[in-house]
Parts: C-alpha cells; sequence; structure tokens
C-alpha cells in the first residue's frame, strides 16, 4: 500500500500502459471505475524497495493474468446481458447470436458429414470407402454438436470448452495441410480457420448476466439444417455433380436467405433487433471466405472446362452476400447508436 | 453467490477498505486461494454496488491518487450471513455424513 504512489508525480510508463488495457472498457465504465482501478492495480504491481518499484514503474506491464480479468470484464460490459445499457445488452445478443449460428452451421455440418460417411458406401458402391483418419475425422465433429446442444441447455461454460477443442481438429489438419503442400491456399485455408473460429470466439458473450437461450427454436433448427444440407449433399454429390457448389456457396446461399427471411420478418414486426448486427458480421465473414477461396482457387487450380462457369458462380455469389450485407450493417448501426450507451453500475 | 463476491462481501464486515484493501483481505480469509486481479475484484464490486450490497464510503486522495472507499450495507450484511449459513449447512450435512461412514475392514462380512 505504502508504495502504490511511487514514481509520482508524473504518469509513468507501466500506468500508462495499464490505462491503455481499460481503454478495452466502455467510456461510460470508466468514467465510473477507471482511477480507482489504476489505483488498485498500482498498488499492488508496485515492490516495496524503491529501486525495484521505480523499475517496475518504468519496465513493467500488466502480467497476462490482470489482461485476462481486464478481457472478462469488457467481454461482460460490452457484450451486455440483464440490466445492461440497450446498447450493450443489444450488442451482447448480436455476438451471441452470432455463436449460436455459427455453432448451429457446425453441428449441422458435422451431422451431414456423419451421415454421408454412412449412406455414400451404399450410393456409390464403386468409390472406395473413407479411411480411418477420414472417419475418425468425421466422427470427432461430433464435438459441435455436443458444443451447440450444451450452449441451447443454457451450459454455457461447457459449451466454450468443448467447442475450443472441436476446434482443435481443423487447426492441425491446417496446419498440417499448409506444410504438405507449401503454403498452397494459405489464404483460403487461414480464412477458413478464422471463420470457422468466430463462433468459439463470440462464445466470450456467454456469462452470467446473459439472457437465456429459448431452447426449442434452436432444437429444432439443428434437425432441419442437418436434413437440408443431406438433401444438398444428395443432389450435388459425385457423379450427379450438376449443381455447381462448393462449401463456401453454400454458406453464401443460407446467409442470403436468413437475410430474406429477416427483412420480410420485419415487415410483420416479427423480429428482435440484434438479428441485423448479427447477420452482417455472419455475412461479412462469410463474404470474406467466398474472395479468399475465389482468389485461391484462381491462383493455384489448374484450368478445367467448368472453370469460368464456377469463377462465375462464385461471383455471383460474392455480389448477393455484398447486397444483403449492406442494408443490414446499415440497420445494425442505426440501431446501436440511437440506443443509449449509458452504464447504469456507478459507485 | 460466487465465491469471490463472497470474499469481497467478508472483507467489507469489520470496515470499509479500498480496492487494494478489499484484495489483500480476500486473500487472507481464504488462506491465499482468492487472489482477486483488478479486473475480476471491480467487475464484481460493480455488481454489488448495482445490487445494493455494498457502497461507496468515502474518497481519500493519497499521494495525488483517488482513493475510494467501500463498505456494506444492512443488505449485504444479510446477503453475507444468509450465504453463509448455507454453506456452513452444507458443511455440517458433509461432515455428518462422513463421520457415519466407516471404511470396509479387510476379512469383515462380504
Amino acid at each position: 500500500m505504502a508504495t502504490q504512489d511511487r514514481g509520482r508525480p508524473g504518469v509513468t510508463a507501466l500506468e500508462r500502459r495499464y490505462r491503455r488495457l481499460l481503454r478495452l472498457l466502455p467510456a461510460s465504465y470508466r468514467a465510473a471505475w477507471e482511477e480507482d482501478m489504476v489505483a488498485t492495480f498500482l498498488a499492488g504491481a508496485l515492490p516495496d524497495d524503491p529501486e525495484d518499484a521505480e523499475f517496475a514503474a518504468e519496465y513493467g506491464r500488466p502480467d497476462w493474468s490482470e489482461v485476462v480479468s481486464v478481457l472478462g470484464l469488457a467481454a461482460r460490459l460490452r457484450f451486455g446481458g440483464a440490466g445492461a445499457p440497450p446498447r450493450y445488452l443489444a450488442l451482447g445478443e448480436a455476438v451471441r447470436r452470432v455463436a449460436l449460428v455459427g455453432l448451429l452451421a457446425h453441428a449441422v455440418t458435422a451431422v451431414a458429414g456423419v451421415g454421408s460417411l454412412l449412406w455414400l458406401p451404399v450410393r456409390f458402391p464403386d468409390v472406395p470407402a473413407a479411411g480411418r483418419a477420414d472417419t475418425v475425422w468425421t466422427l470427432l465433429g461430433l464435438g459441435w454438436v455436443a458444443a451447440y446442444l450444451l450452449l441451447v441447455l443454457g451450459r454455457w461454460r461447457a459449451a466454450r470448452l468443448l467447442a475450443g477443442l472441436s476446434l482443435l481438429p481443423s487447426m492441425i489438419i491446417t496446419g498440417l495441410d499448409l506444410a504438405t503442400t507449401g503454403g498452397a491456399y494459405l489464404l483460403s485455408r487461414t480464412v477458413g480457420l478464422l471463420v470457422a473460429a468466430i463462433p468459439v470466439l463470440a462464445l466470450a458473450a456467454f456469462h452470467r448476466d446473459a439472457m437465456p437461450v429459448p431452447p426449442r427454436p434452436w432444437l429444432i433448427a439443428l434437425p432441419v439444417g442437418a436434413t437440408l444440407l443431406t438433401g444438398v449433399l444428395l443432389l450435388t454429390q459425385y457423379p450427379a455433380g450438376w449443381v455447381i457448389v462448393d462449401w463456401p456457396g453454400l454458406t453464401c446461399a443460407a446467409v442470403v436467405a436468413a437475410a430474406l427471411v429477416h427483412q420480410i420478418a420485419r415487415f410483420t414486426g416479427r423480429t428482435a433487433p440484434a438479428w441485423p448486427a448479427a447477420l452482417a458480421l455472419l455475412a461479412l465473414a462469410i463474404l470474406t471466405l467466398r474472395a479468399a477461396t475465389l482468389l485461391d482457387n484462381l491462383r493455384y487450380t489448374a484450368p478445367a472446362p467448368d472453370r469460368n462457369t464456377l469463377v462465375t458462380a462464385a461471383l455471383l455469389e460474392s455480389l448477393a452476400v455484398l447486397l444483403i450485407t449492406l442494408p443490414l450493417t446499415r440497420q445494425a448501426a442505426r440501431t446501436l447508436r440511437t440506443l443509449p450507451a449509458a452504464d447504469p453500475a456507478k459507485p | 453467490m460466487s465465491e469471490q463476491a463472497f470474499f469481497v462481501l467478508t472483507a467489507l464486515v469489520d470496515r470499509p477498505r479500498h480496492g487494494y484493501g478489499i484484495v489483500g483481505e480476500a486473500a487472507e480469509l481464504s488462506d491465499g486461494r482468492v487472489r482477486l486481479k483488478v479486473g475480476t475484484l471491480y467487475g464484481v464490486l460493480d455488481r454489488l454496488v448495482a445490487d445494493g450490497l455494498v457502497e461507496p464510503d468515502r474518497e481519500e486522495i493519497a499521494n495525488g491518487r483517488l482513493r475510494r472507499y467501500y463498505r456494506l450495507t444492512e443488505r449485504g450484511r444479510d446477503a453475507l450471513a444468509a450465504e453463509a449459513a448455507r454453506q456452513a449447512a452444507n458443511a455440517r450435512a458433509a461432515t455428518k455424513r462422513l463421520r457415519a461412514w466407516q471404511p470396509r475392514t479387510a476379512g469383515g462380512p462380504a
């Protein structure tokens, strides 16, 4: 305690660094708590010995546990729950929807993948069956299903852990692929991994104050989504490859369909204010994925007869997503701007 | 009530304390197990203030820096007492069951 203000007058480098970290918190919260937080931090960060304290004040940095604690507080405040200012509540609801939709996409893909594993040998007996590694890889995807169900049922801590673990195989495979191909498809692989990680990161918006997820519609969405995706796979899997569609193309179609449903629901007043921001974030991620895969395909794929058709399809998909992203972003910005950001929790 | 909130409230029972005082007292009360980081402490404090369990006591300037003290409210004292009684009842139930338990001895009846 006695050393807390050693190094003054003048703001020390350590204090500047800590205040920079605190900028992660909303301005209204900082106005109420920043000075107190800084005083408490410095009291604990500066050693008793004057020389050590001087050194720490000049060269010290907030350690990782302090950084993590501020990050956790920032996530709780910015992605607000019950009792939060309306703007942060809307932002929190939007990010929580991104996590839910993203985990749903992972879960649907995993279920359809396991289904595909079962019926492919029956449908195409001449095609070699999936190897052991492919089977294990597909089955590991079921971790996403468990993570999604846990989240929908309110077990967000367990969902966070399981979703993080479910991302590991993708990280390992991407790393191995890049190493064995000498860095080919680096852009699309990296963007693909980042897009896959978005719902895992968005789980930070789930905390004790977060509004509970209404389980029924989200539980229904899993079998409905898996059935739809299985239908698409049945239509497009070889040798019936008459529809030009790839995974980024499918996600483009899904987000455009969701945006159209949202716009229709807007006119009937049956949509939540968090949806424009959630859909805009998802659309932006999918647009980036589509653009990255298109660029990498142009760079690395050998010219084929249907290449022009594929490129045209990818461009049209990008354009469609762009066209829905712009109004969604405008709606989201307008909604968030008009909502008050004042923090009621003041000492 | 989270364990952190429990120790923050307990730290304020005898007298008002400032942030660093609460951190030190919580560590001492928990035998060093609960080491509150600043972001965590204020995440707990702002909720306790919003819920009316803790309130600001006074502000002092020490060496040119603000030092804000917090005190327990009546509501906070009641909430802490209720939580302590709940935890004590849990501990009594577990202790009673443990005392009644006898390890199976080798050669005893099957």
